[in-house]
């Protein structure tokens, strides 16, 4: 099994350096485009959240601390954060996406499309930290 | 890095943004491209094409800016995303309210005829 760890500070720079560690992996590990993209999405949309609701909106820095285990099966990338605890499996989809546009409320999406994204999520408090484990897995048809 | 420029075919406005439409480009452009939209009140055509990644955050500006426009009677259309754009989309719900067309052309003429 592989590891790599890539710490990076939690703020809005770090998208793209988090992106270009997913993807390299993503290649690694032999995912379809459409895994890739999938993976990539649901991290963009994790470390978003974390940099805006779990450091920005509450006045706190901390660092982005993403975890790669590459094993025969599966991809699996973890996301930590130092913010106050938060279960992103726990929440509510969104309950409006088949509403007419102008009836639906902005927000939820990005945890929507984490948990459509990947084959596996899930998360515990280790210490003072969240980590959220995303998982793929490497050989899956995925039409494409 | 996000680019948006604008350009006018058959009289219709068109958006053509290119890069990462993640939190960061999103911020990028987001002013800009909501002026664009609310200082012409018209429909507009965005051209995804050269759009390698649609996020929550972009997904939001785009729900927003047809919101706007459909106070008016307009309708902001998205034309030429590649399939895993497409994907998310479609994925996200926005394809039910925001058409999205395969080519420019195609968003052009649902808006002109």
């Amino acid at each position: 099994m592989k590891t790599e760890r890539l710490e990076l500070a939690g703020t809005v720079d770090s998208l793209g350096p988090a992106a270009a560690f997913v993807e390299r992996l993503a290649e690694e590990a032999g995912l379809s485009t459409k895994g890739a993209y999938g993976l990539q999405l649901a991290v963009d949309e994790l470390v978003t959240n974390v940099v805006t609701h779990a450091y920005a909106e509450q006045g706190r820095t901390g660092p982005v601390i993403l975890e790669a285990e590459l094993d025969d099966a599966s991809l699996r990338v973890a996301i930590e954060d130092t913010g106050e605890p938060y279960d992103p499996t726990g929440q509510p989809p969104p309950d409006d996406l088949d509403k007419p546009l102008e009836e639906r409320k902005i927000g939820g999406l990005g945890i929507f499309l984490v948990l459509k994204s990947v084959d596996w999520v899930s998360y515990e408090r280790r210490g003072d930290r969240n980590r959220v484990v995303l998982e793929m897995k490497r050989q899956v048809d995925r039409d494409g | 890095m996000m680019e948006m420029t604008k350009t006018e075919v058959r009289g219709v406005p068109v958006i053509v943004l290119s890069g990462r439409l993640d939190m960061a480009g999103a911020q990028e452009i987001d002013l800009k491209f909501t002026a664009q939209t609310s200082a012409e009140k018209v429909s507009t055509v965005v051209d995804l094409s050269g759009v390698s990644f649609v996020g929550s955050m972009g997904i939001r500006m785009f729900i927003r800016n047809t919101k706007a426009l459909a106070l008016s009677g307009h309708k902001l259309v998205l034309a030429g995303a590649k399939n895993e754009v497409a994907e998310v989309l479609r994925v996200a719900g926005v394809t039910d309210a925001i058409e999205l067309f395969d080519t420019v052309d195609a968003a052009l003429d649902s808006l002109t005829t």
